[in-house]
């Protein structure tokens, strides 16, 4: 059995583990796992004497089953099935009785920390992690040898896993990074983020959040910061209180994914550059217009939006070229039908003020023009903390509360161009980003943005935004600037790095951070297969099949080189000399044709029961190794030549073989 | 005559005594040539006097018998100063202590302060008397005799004691046969003599040949992979002492010397090493529950024929 120790590590390690999984793990699982550590921990150092009985435990087990699977409905398939281990885990750190238990308890608590890997991806939980496994390697390994002193142990282990990391970094580089063959069980859990619904109020609660969205890559220039208008999604459908996609886009995604890609005609200078997304568990991606995709699982669709083919459940890359000179000009009839549905009533005061200025100005122009006009004339301010507007909420915005957040300004504009028979739509997605090192740009969830986009018979597509009328910051420097007045960015994390901006050291260690991030995300979390492809390239000019060939065949043979060296030079030193050797082959020979010596036997005595129990002519050719053996190993003689004894050994095999038949 | 001849008739002699005891006989041998002393523990009754008796003659040795009490005190054991009126000093009068083989009989039924001063002379082959050290005789043997623990009236040996005895051994029982033929010999009246065998020369020869018995290295780890075990396993609650594994060698080179061979092999080891470690192994009978002896359960599970 485990010494305290031992167990005491392991203990900790699941602990541990599971803490990391906090918010993924029931409330009660948690505590029930809490518990049995606490258990444990009392038993290792006697502060408790007796364990929780068998049949209580099965009992607790049942009810655990039963509750948990009435969880199971609400928390997803996926994050039951890992309550469900930590479950298991729990009840068996209260019965960590044998060394099954112990090595089971071990294998379990190496799964939960890599499904901890399904929920958080960076460096530092990867660095948390790896410290848990060489805490749990630590442990097995003093389960495995009790007798062997810390440095001895530690060395080792350094030994092994000096090992083991080239091997694991050649495999992740050279094995073929399929697509997974099946979808995870869908999260239910709210990922931070942009939603497929806009309800003007929640995406002021987004842009109260510091974490990274997405960074892009360019290949050459960077575009200016008013090109910035990275576009998620396009809302079409306003039910009077919030926007969302129209149920047809959805189908019309899903048919894409099986057809041939919506290829719009683009042309004049574009931006070329790579991003890097965090995950959100949907299938939006960012782009600037017209994008059009690179890499294989994106897809364009007719609102010029680009998706991908699976959830993003974890940070993923692609490629883009965006054409900027190309107008928005493709829609189909149905596009432009829908986009002027409206609500059938509601929003009284907005009807009559659309229908006053549709009256003052005949053309689309003249019409946008005003709409514009009224937010700059009027005091509307811009604010991260609008007030809540529960019913006609364009008419209390646009006439009383007059402050609000960006997607206030999108919602009710575009709702005023559709009163005034003017197609228009709202297009959620980020604006602006900061600017890194190497051409790159961070976009965080602050700055998530949401504009209008107004059809024009002759230009197409028009991207209006509302908000740089009111709050010309937010446009030019981001939103910090924008509610520098009211204080208000970022109230909810106070002790973001971002918050900080204005201490020089502190920006240089965000931005290194930033960049570290980066890397990261880009070539260990993102690695795929065009990143494969273009180290093979890298390597050997181009990626040809007979590369990539030469390239996974290579690395496997460094790894086999690898794995050799490690098991030659950990090879049990068979020094023991030819009389040895040959007698307990001889051994081996007499076992196998029935004459088993007892472990503790000692070879006089073995010779004894030979003498007695084997026909003579096996017992004259034993006698002969035996004496041999005796003489070499205890008399201090010399043995008989190695030539010698093998014809003794295939003399003793003849004469077994003839006396048996 | 051969040494291992001189032993046989020795053997075959105590055996003529004794009848069907002849392991323990041998084993009594085997420690008094490895130049150590001897424990005897039974039930009373079952010969262990006798034996110790048969050995002194056989080995022609001065020959003393102490029987230990509650009462018995030092001065009893080691002897005392005595004020001579003639010649106006103190004259030391040697006690029981100063022969070649000393018989302990009961030992565990003396106080503790009279065992440690007997246990103390086993150590130092001297004993001090009121400041002056006086040599005791060599060669110098204790054979201890002592009833089990359990038994009413007995003062256990604390385990500092017990570890000072190369081997501790049991008589037990005699087969039917044998206490068949010991009851026939007492009907018939006649006791056998016994005459000096092996002189304290040839004894002194014996063991300076045992002490160069060849032990081979394979036969050293063997013995150390023994120890080893003790200590690495829970299973054994009194670890052997680096003093006990050199008493295991030293025995087993003895017994292989009575066997008549040059060299040790690992059953000379596995004869031994019950008597030799056991008592090491299993300080406090009363407190064990165990009830396989552990230097059997030592054995099983270390292989002597490994590389």
């Amino acid at each position: 059995m485990a010494s305290n120790r031992q167990q005491l590590l392991l203990t900790c390690c699941l602990l541990l583990s599971c803490i990391a999984l906090f918010d993924v793990l029931l409330i009660w699982v948690s505590g029930l796992l809490i518990i049995s550590g606490i258990i444990r921990i009392s038993l290792l150092r006697h502060t408790q004497k007796h364990t929780i009985t068998q049949r209580t435990l099965n009992l607790l087990a049942v009810l655990s089953l039963v509750v948990l699977f009435w969880y199971g409905w609400q928390i997803g398939l996926m994050n039951s099935m890992l309550n469900l281990l930590v479950l298991a885990c729990a009840f068996k750190l209260i019965k960590l009785e044998n060394h099954k238990d112990f090595l089971q308890l071990s294998l379990s608590t190496l799964f939960i920390i890599a499904c901890g890997f399904m929920f958080y991806q960076q460096i530092i939980a990867v660095v948390f992690y790896s410290l848990l496994v060489i805490a749990l390697l630590f442990a097995l390994q003093s389960h495995f040898q009790p007798n062997r002193t810390l440095p001895d142990l530690s060395t080792e282990l350094i030994k092994q896993i000096s090992f083991a990391i080239p091997v694991s970094l050649l495999l992740f580089i050279a094995l073929p990074h399929l697509p997974p063959l099946w979808q995870m069980p869908g999260m239910n859990q709210a990922q931070s983020g942009l939603s497929d619904t806009l309800n003007p109020g929640d995406l002021s609660r987004v842009a109260q959040s510091a974490e990274l969205a997405f960074s892009a890559e360019f290949q050459q220039k960077l575009p200016t910061r008013t090109q910035l208008y990275w576009r998620a999604q396009v809302m079409e459908v306003f039910n009077g209180k919030q926007w969302s996609r129209h149920p047809y886009r959805l189908r019309q995604q899903q048919q894409l994914q099986f057809s041939q890609h919506y290829n719009p005609r683009v042309f004049g200078e574009h931006y070329r550059y790579s991003v890097v997304a965090q995950p959100t568990g949907m299938n939006l991606l960012y782009a600037l217009d017209v994008a059009t995709p690179v890499s294989d699982d994106v897809i364009a669709n007719p609102s010029y939006q680009l998706t991908s083919k699976f959830p993003l459940v974890s940070t993923i890359s692609y490629e883009v070229i965006s054409w900027y000179q190309t107008p928005l000009d493709q829609a189909s009839s149905f596009d432009l039908v829908l986009n002027l549905q409206l609500p059938p009533n509601g929003n009284p005061r907005a009807r009559a003020f659309a229908k006053q200025l549709a009256a003052n100005n005949p053309t689309v122009q003249q019409k946008i023009r005003a709409v514009l006009q009224y937010y700059k004339q009027q005091s509307f301010v811009y604010s991260l903390q609008p007030d809540v507007m529960p019913d006609n909420m364009v008419d209390t915005f646009l006439f009383e509360k007059k402050k609000g957040f960006c997607a206030h300004y999108a919602a009710s504009m575009a709702y005023l161009l559709r009163l005034m028979g003017i197609p228009a739509r709202v297009v959620t997605g980020y604006m602006g980003g900061e600017n890194q090192s190497g051409n790159r740009i961070n976009v965080y969830q602050f700055d998530a943005h949401a504009w209008v986009e107004a059809w024009h018979e002759d230009k197409g597509w028009v991207r209006y935004d509302p908000t740089a009328v009111v709050s010309p910051e937010r446009l030019l420097y981001g939103l910090e600037q924008a509610v520098a007045y009211e204080n208000s960015f970022l109230t909810e994390q106070p002790f973001s790095l971002m918050k900080f901006k204005s201490v020089r050291w502190l920006n240089q260690l965000r931005l290194a951070f930033a960049q570290m991030d980066y890397w990261w995300n880009s070539w260990v979390v993102g690695f795929n297969q065009r990143q494969q492809l273009s180290i093979i390239s890298a390597i050997f000019g181009s990626a040809t099949l007979t590369n990539i060939g030469l390239f996974t065949l290579g690395a496997l043979g460094i790894i086999l080189f690898i794995v050799a060296v490690y098991i030659w030079k950990n090879k049990p030193k068979s020094t023991s000399p030819v009389a040895v050797k040959y007698y307990l082959h001889a051994l081996k020979i007499l076992k196998k044709h029935g004459y088993q010596r007892q472990y503790s036997q000692g070879p006089e005595d073995y010779y004894q029961q030979i003498k007695t129990s084997s026909p003579l002519p096996v017992f004259n050719v034993f006698k002969r190794l035996h004496n041999n053996y005796m003489h070499y190993q205890y008399a201090g003689k010399p043995s008989m030549s190695p030539k010698r004894l093998k014809a003794e050994l295939k003399q003793l095999k003849h004469v077994l073989r003839t006396s048996q038949s | 005559m051969s040494f291992s001849a001189l032993i046989d008739q020795s053997l075959e002699n105590i055996d003529s005594l004794i009848i069907g005891k002849r392991h323990q006989i041998k084993l009594a041998l085997t420690c008094l040539l490895a130049g150590g002393h001897l424990l005897i523990e039974d039930l009373p009754g079952m010969g262990k006097t006798t034996l110790s008796h048969a050995l002194a003659e056989v080995l022609g040795l001065k020959f003393s018998r102490v029987q230990f009490t509650s009462d018995l005190l030092p001065a009893d054991l080691l002897g005392v100063n005595i004020f001579e009126p003639q010649k106006q000093r103190f004259q030391f009068h040697q006690g029981p202590l100063f022969n070649n083989l000393v018989l302990a009989d009961e030992i565990n039924r003396a106080s503790p302060k009279t065992q440690s001063a007997l246990l103390e002379a086993m150590e130092e082959h001297q004993v001090s008397v009121d400041g002056t050290t006086h040599q005791l005789p060599s060669p110098f043997f204790v054979i201890a005799t002592q009833n089990p623990v359990n038994q009413s009236g007995t003062y256990p040996l604390p385990e500092s004691q017990l570890d000072r005895f190369l081997m501790k051994i049991e008589l037990g029982y005699p087969d039917e046969a044998s206490e068949r033929a010991m009851l026939k010999e007492q009907i018939n009246g006649e006791k056998p003599a016994l005459d000096c065998i092996i002189t304290p020369e040839k004894l002194n020869q014996a063991q300076q040949a045992t002490a160069n018995l060849h032990a081979s290295d394979a036969i050293i780890s063997y013995v150390l992979k023994l120890v080893q075990q003790s200590r690495q396993s829970a299973d054994f609650p009194h670890p052997l002492s680096p003093r006990a594994s050199k008493a295991i060698l030293k025995c087993s080179k003895s017994w292989a010397y009575i066997a008549g061979r040059d060299h040790v092999i690992p059953e000379d080891v596995q004869a031994v090493l019950g008597a030799v470690a056991e008592h090491r192994l299993r300080h406090n009978q009363l407190l064990s529950q165990q009830t396989t002896p552990y230097s059997q359960l030592l054995l099983e599970r270390v292989d002597p024929v490994s590389d």
